[in-house]
């Protein structure tokens, strides 16, 4: 906290720290279909990250082959993913949770099997998504790329709204009822496979969305996701299970923690810190700050 | 209006139900008794659907309903207030209440009169409608898991075991709602371990042991059985 | 016949990763995946020590302490339930590969090249990697039948009812975790005693987790027998694909999938089920 408040007197740091708010907007972002996922099926989705990349790459290529705007290839990249996570819910995580077994090692086996076939694909080379916006703008002697604070913007009006849909509408009523308990739930005539099959189809297609805006943000490659999956785990066990208005301050908080370390250190090891935060919070207080269950 | 016959249950490779076989007519209160163990859970879990039979059928005014899923089956009109009330912990009285709606709004049903006639029957939840649900005392809790059954505009309530936990004063106040509904309209089967309040209000009454039903009829008739006074009423020879 | 010799050297390395993931993962029931990491690990401990002149064998087992140690760092997650011990593991993968990647002292990511040490013979690597997979399996054997095993399986059953009949759980587990980090360690070491080259996209490939997890699952989780065909089919398999690029883990990827849906015993508990089927269909008659 003292370094925190410490560095951001610093002019030069000042940069950083604002860059670390600003991405902290996106982090929350990102985190949110994986905190969706984690909060109502009680899935930990190892695939996250190669979920989150493997939009990027739709997006990509949409610009690259068919000359569309970033922003256009939301609208391919968003229903894409939907489909992706239903047909991944319905054909794989059906069985198995029925079956009582462990749903890790396929999880696990997905990514594997995600990760590669980009790979294959795709080769190994980073791209980065055109974007959008190349304007920078200036507060006092930091330089900011105007698209950064658009992304902030979306990302938090994008939570919020998850947070709205969530708690003011029947349909979010009724994923909270399935996820707090599941046989209850059927006894008032929710159908809560239908549910988590639909939860977990939004769930990948929040993270087609978010996926557009990393893509332009960072460049990616198929290794990537799983620092994707491990920032978004992050973020949301900082914030801690159920709660989404969390994910942004927790999100504010990891971007400020990482941009400040990278900082300090260098860009290299930045990701470090986010991970020994990670470790931290789950040894001292795994169920997070905002956190309902 | 309900119909089980020859009904089979197992657990994997235990067998919990033999061969069970009652029926529910419309406007009773029919009570199912029987002490732990006996099986009363899983008949309930089975006849609202959680649970599948090996064999037998379960019918509802004509319709089977075994092979249905639990929100099929609320639809068809029935409704399960489950052992230990299992209301939306995280959830206000109020949204419990409209969770219980989902089918009543699929059906394009007026859940504002049901929503009406709940807290007039329950008054307490009106009051503490906003408040979360796990901050509610038991019996407040049952009175809810109550009202969200009836916010389905169910045919037939089936209640398992709602005086477990509860003060003696307010199963009686339970109870006495429970014939007040009865008298509105609603068929209820009470599944009971409590024997005495639960034939007190019942038409008809089962009496079930290590999953078999072993005895049925009038409550007085089923007073006046020797066998079952000892076993479930804890009585010695001589009256009521 | 040099060639077949390399086959069985690789196939021994991958039958004692198979193990080392058994241990934790098939027996005890919680899902490692940073098995890549220790493998990574006890190569690099071994490269390290070798260019500091160490005698290669104090190498193989520092390399299999090293990676135990890491494993001990990471262990309170093992209170935590299978999901976030799962993504702790992987958190361990990925800080190994990004340190290695920037780290200089141990060649960045073009990696080291070792000098072969006096008898480093295709022969001895031969016959250093049968004792070593023999010791592995004796070991293994050992502890699976002993006490502790049976504490493990009954953790992986039942955690509660394993804590409530006197199993002290979150011990047994780090043991499992920490035996199982040291022969995945050690097989790391013996790799990078037998190839004498590492970089860090290799030494910490995904591929050589997925290989183990694939051969149990395919063998049957909690079968060690199933290891070591589940590791012989892996190494056909990638053999048929020719080399261990891509694609090749792509399909192993695609397997585990399949498996884990279909075969929820492995191949050979399904053929177990088969056999005992057409057996007691059989008999009735």
């Amino acid at each position: 906290m003292i370094l925190v408040i410490f560095l951001s007197l610093l002019p030069q740091s000042r940069q950083s720290l604002l860059i670390g708010i600003l991405l902290g907007g996106l982090y929350a972002m990102m985190a949110l279909g994986l905190s969706l996922i984690l909060g109502v099926l009680k899935i930990v989705n190892l695939a996250y990250g190669e979920t989150l990349i493997l939009g990027a790459y739709v997006s990509y290529y949409s610009t690259q082959l068919w000359g569309l705007s970033s922003l256009v290839s939301l609208i391919l990249v968003v229903p894409i993913l939907f489909v992706f996570g239903v047909f991944i819910h319905r054909a794989m995580l059906t069985k198995i949770l029925a079956a009582g077994g462990e749903p890790l090692i396929l999880l696990f086996g997905l990514a594997l099997a995600l990760q590669n076939l980009m790979m294959f694909l795709w080769t190994p080379d980073a791209r980065s998504i055109p974007s959008p916006l190349t304007t920078t703008i200036h507060v006092e002697d930091a330089a900011i790329s105007l698209m950064r604070v658009v992304t902030f913007i979306i990302s938090v009006l994008t939570v919020m709204l998850i947070r709205f849909v969530m708690s003011q509408t029947r349909f979010g009523l009724m994923v909270r009822a399935a996820a707090q308990n599941k046989d209850a739930a059927e006894l008032v005539g929710i159908n809560t496979t239908r549910v988590y099959t639909l939860l977990f189809g939004i769930g990948c297609a929040l993270t087609g969305f978010s996926a557009v805006f990393t893509g332009i943000l960072f460049p990616f490659n198929p290794v990537s996701g799983l620092a994707i999956f491990l920032k978004s785990l992050a973020v949301v066990t900082l914030a801690g299970m159920g709660s989404i208005g969390g994910l942004v301050i927790s999100g504010l908080v990891i971007g400020i923690v990482e941009s400040l370390g990278g900082y300090l250190i260098g860009g290299g090891f930045k990701d470090l810190f986010t991970y020994g935060l990670l470790l931290i919070i789950i040894i001292v207080k795994p169920t997070g700050f905002f956190g309902r269950y | 209006m309900l119909e089980i016959n020859n009904l089979e249950v197992c657990y994997g490779d235990t067998q919990i139900l033999y061969n069970i076989s009652l029926r529910v007519n419309e406007g009773e209160i029919v009570a199912l008794l029987g002490s732990n163990g006996s099986g009363k859970t899983t008949l309930a879990k089975t006849i609202a659907g959680l649970v599948k039979p090996r064999a037998g059928n379960i019918t509802l005014n004509g319709s089977r309903i075994d092979k249905l899923p639990p929100h099929k089956i609320v639809e068809k009109g029935l409704s399960l207030v489950p052992e230990g009330r299992m209301v939306f912990p995280h959830l206000s009285v109020l949204e419990n209440l409209l969770a219980g709606a989902t089918v009543t709004l699929k059906r394009k049903g007026n859940f504002r009169v049901l929503l009406d006639y709940v807290f007039e029957v329950f008054p307490v939840l009106r009051e503490r409608q906003y408040q979360l649900a796990r901050t509610l005392s038991g019996g407040e809790q049952q009175m809810l898991a109550i009202g969200r059954a009836l916010m389905c505009n169910p045919k037939i309530l089936i209640l398992d075991e709602p005086s477990l936990g509860l003060a003696p004063i307010v199963v009686q106040a339970v109870f006495r709602t429970l014939k007040k509904i009865n008298e509105d309209g609603l068929t209820i089967l009470l599944i009971e371990q409590n024997a005495f309040e639960a034939l007190r209000m019942s038409n008809r009454a089962y009496v079930m042991e290590t999953g078999k039903i072993v005895g049925e009829g009038t409550p007085n008739q089923l007073f006046s059985n020797e066998l079952l006074r000892k076993a479930y009423f804890g009585l010695r020879e001589g009256g009521i | 016949m040099p060639y077949l010799l390399h086959f069985m050297i690789m196939l021994f390395i991958y039958i004692v990763m198979a193990l080392s993931w058994n241990l934790i993962s098939g027996y005890c029931g919680q899902i490692a995946l940073s098995h890549a990491a220790f493998f990574g690990i006890g190569a690099y401990t071994f490269a390290l020590t070798l260019v500091a002149d160490t005698h290669p064998l104090i190498g193989l087992i520092l390399g299999g302490i090293t990676a135990s140690f890491f494993a001990l760092i990471i262990s309170p997650s093992l209170r935590l339930g299978k999901a976030y011990f799962a993504a702790i593991t992987l958190l361990l993968a990925e800080v190994m590969r990004t340190v290695m990647i920037n780290w200089r002292a141990s060649g960045g990511a073009s990696g080291l090249v070792l000098e072969p040490f006096p008898g480093h013979t295709l022969t001895n690597s031969y016959l250093g990697a049968l004792l070593l997979m023999t010791s592995t399996l004796v070991a293994t054997y050992i502890i699976v039948n002993s006490r502790i095993g049976l504490g493990f399986i009954c953790i992986r059953e039942n955690e509660y009812a394993a804590a409530a009949i006197g199993i002290p759980v979150l011990l047994y587990k780090v043991i499992a975790f920490c035996v199982s980090g040291f022969i995945a360690g050690v097989a790391g070491s013996y790799y990078a005693s037998y190839i004498l080259y590492i970089e860090p996209y290799s030494a910490f490939s995904f591929s050589w987790l997925g290989s183990a997890a694939f051969s149990c699952l395919i063998g049957g989780v909690g079968s060690l027998i199933g290891s070591i065909i589940g590791a012989s089919i892996y190494l056909l398999v990638s053999e048929m694909f020719l080399g261990f690029g891509a694609f090749s883990t792509l399909i192993i990827g695609i397997l585990i999938i399949v498996v884990v849906l279909f075969f929820p015993r492995g191949v050979v508990g399904a053929l177990e089920k088969l056999v005992k089927r057409t057996f007691l269909s059989s008999q009735t008659k």
